[in-house]
């Protein structure tokens, strides 16, 4: 796994946040729903940050909030990655339906760009604003169609935080169940401080299967693999 | 007792719990790894803390996993190979209830190869002769060293340790307590640069038992590491750094 150093180049303010454009090798950028760990020099931070990738592979390397807010542009960092599980879009996915509960829909972006190269219609249900940089083609729906677009959809791909699954399991009610053919994938967000290193068990996660570390088999899990309290 | 006698390859180690159940395929700081110290293991096997997670505040961090692990028979049938296979030394970080847990799971670790030490982690809230107990029921034919975490350093079994043939004290994270923001506490083991100075203060003042000291805690700059081993400590144990990176 490479570590290598990356620049800081831009800070953005949006409304989930502070999110950046980094300067880095591509040998550590992640993939849609994988992330990679970046360390500043500043002795305030005791723990590296996790970020994601809102951007497509030949491009530079935008990540989603929320970056630390000690961070400036030109700020060095410490890189480790690409790790973890991402995304996988099928690619004969042709209506992908994109679910940010109580968390930035940026986190999705990369992989709804790939969705539309691949040809697909993709909808947003999301309860926090749209990010700036959503694509035209991708049709924003309120939060109160999610079971609309579960119906409407052939893949499935969420973003939530690990406390908050509960509540979107039970948003999304029996449409899951019913719908046995759809493959619906969450990324599920918890902090990740060995991300990977140290089993710690932080971002221990219940599934099916049994315990889980969120860093190092996820973060993205099916929807169908987890327990209902992960 | 020296690094020879623990046969350690430097004196650069990693903390219990940084660096998972076996020997990392790449070691992330620029100072060679003398040893391999395990994940803490339990008799039983231990699942997360229902409120496991991960606080930060300016310069440390704290956590509470609840050291979930799956009991010292699984892992060895998952790791005891790679122990075997390991170019490092193995210590196995031991977390026994009793001290019939702890002979029990000394006894076992004995006839493992590739494990060279034990370190012996003990439960929070033990009397000063439950401590004592625990550390006599450790020893055994393997160097034992017993992980002290340094706001518990003044209690008065603490200089009683060598009366039992223990190899050494590690300076480990203590504990403490924060909000979370929803405003509930969460106790959990503390890391950090800023603990830098509370544990030289016990570092300091534990020289005076000539027990054979490991700092392992609070380090994240060479200068530090270096100024206390140059002061006597026998070894050090990274902690955080092994997942930031050392500071300049």
């Amino acid at each position: 796994m490479p570590i290598v150093n990356g620049t800081l180049l831009e800070i953005r303010f949006t409304e989930s946040g502070l999110a950046g454009l980094v300067d880095c090798p591509r040998a550590v950028r992640p993939g849609p729903g994988q992330y990679l760990i970046a360390s500043s020099q500043r002795e305030e931070e005791a723990l590296p940050v996790t970020l994601f990738s809102m951007s497509l592979p030949d491009e530079p390397l935008q990540v989603s909030p929320p970056l630390p807010a000690g961070w400036y542009p030109g700020l060095t960092l410490r890189l480790r990655g690409p790790l973890g599980h991402g995304f996988t879009l099928p690619r004969e996915a042709r209506r992908v339906a994109l679910v940010a509960y109580q968390s930035p829909a940026g986190l999705l972006l990369s992989l709804t760009r790939f969705a539309l190269k691949q040809g697909a219609a993709v909808t947003l249900c999301s309860t926090f604003p749209p990010p700036p940089a959503l694509p035209e083609e991708v049709e924003v729906l309120p939060f109160s169609q999610l079971k609309e677009a579960v119906a409407w959809a052939d893949y499935l791909a969420a973003a939530f935080a690990r406390e908050h699954y509960a509540e979107l399991r039970q948003l999304l009610g029996n449409h899951l169940q019913e719908r046995a053919s759809l493959s619906a994938e969450g990324l599920i967000l918890t902090p990740m401080p060995c991300a990977g290193l140290g089993s710690c068990g932080v971002c221990a996660v219940h599934t099916r299967a049994g315990w889980k570390h969120i860093c190092l088999d996820g973060p993205v899990f099916s929807l169908r693999s987890l327990e209902e309290a992960p | 007792m020296g690094i020879q006698d623990l046969m350690l390859k430097s004196p650069y180690l990693n903390a219990a719990s940084m660096f998972g159940f076996a020997p990392p395929s790449h070691w992330p700081l620029d100072l060679p790894p003398g040893a391999f110290i395990t994940h803490p293991i339990s008799l039983k096997p231990r699942a997360p803390a229902e409120n496991r997670t991960v606080l930060q505040f300016a310069g440390g961090f704290l956590l509470h996993t609840g050291l979930p692990n799956p009991g010292l028979f699984a892992t060895l049938k998952q790791f005891a190979r790679r122990w075997a296979r390991s170019p490092l030394p193995v210590w196995v970080h031991i977390i026994p209830s009793s001290p019939a847990e702890a002979a029990q799971m000394v006894a076992h670790l004995e006839n493992i190869e590739g494990v060279t030490a034990i370190e012996l982690g003990l439960p929070p809230g033990l009397t000063d002769d439950e401590n004592l107990r625990m550390i006599e029921a450790a020893c055994g034919e393997l160097p034992l060293l017993v992980s002290l975490p340094v706001d518990r350093y003044r209690e008065a079994w603490v200089f009683q340790t060598g009366k039992s043939p223990v190899s050494g004290l590690i300076l480990s994270a203590p504990r403490g307590v924060l909000f979370r923001t929803d405003r509930t506490l969460v106790e959990g083991r503390l890391y950090g640069p800023a603990l830098f100075p509370q544990m030289l203060a016990a570092f300091h003042a534990l020289r005076s038992t000539g027990l054979p000291l490991i700092v392992g805690c609070g380090l994240y700059r060479h200068a530090d590491v270096e100024a206390v081993l140059a002061s006597g400590a026998l070894a050090v144990q990274f902690d955080g750094a092994l997942w930031k990176g050392l500071l300049p």
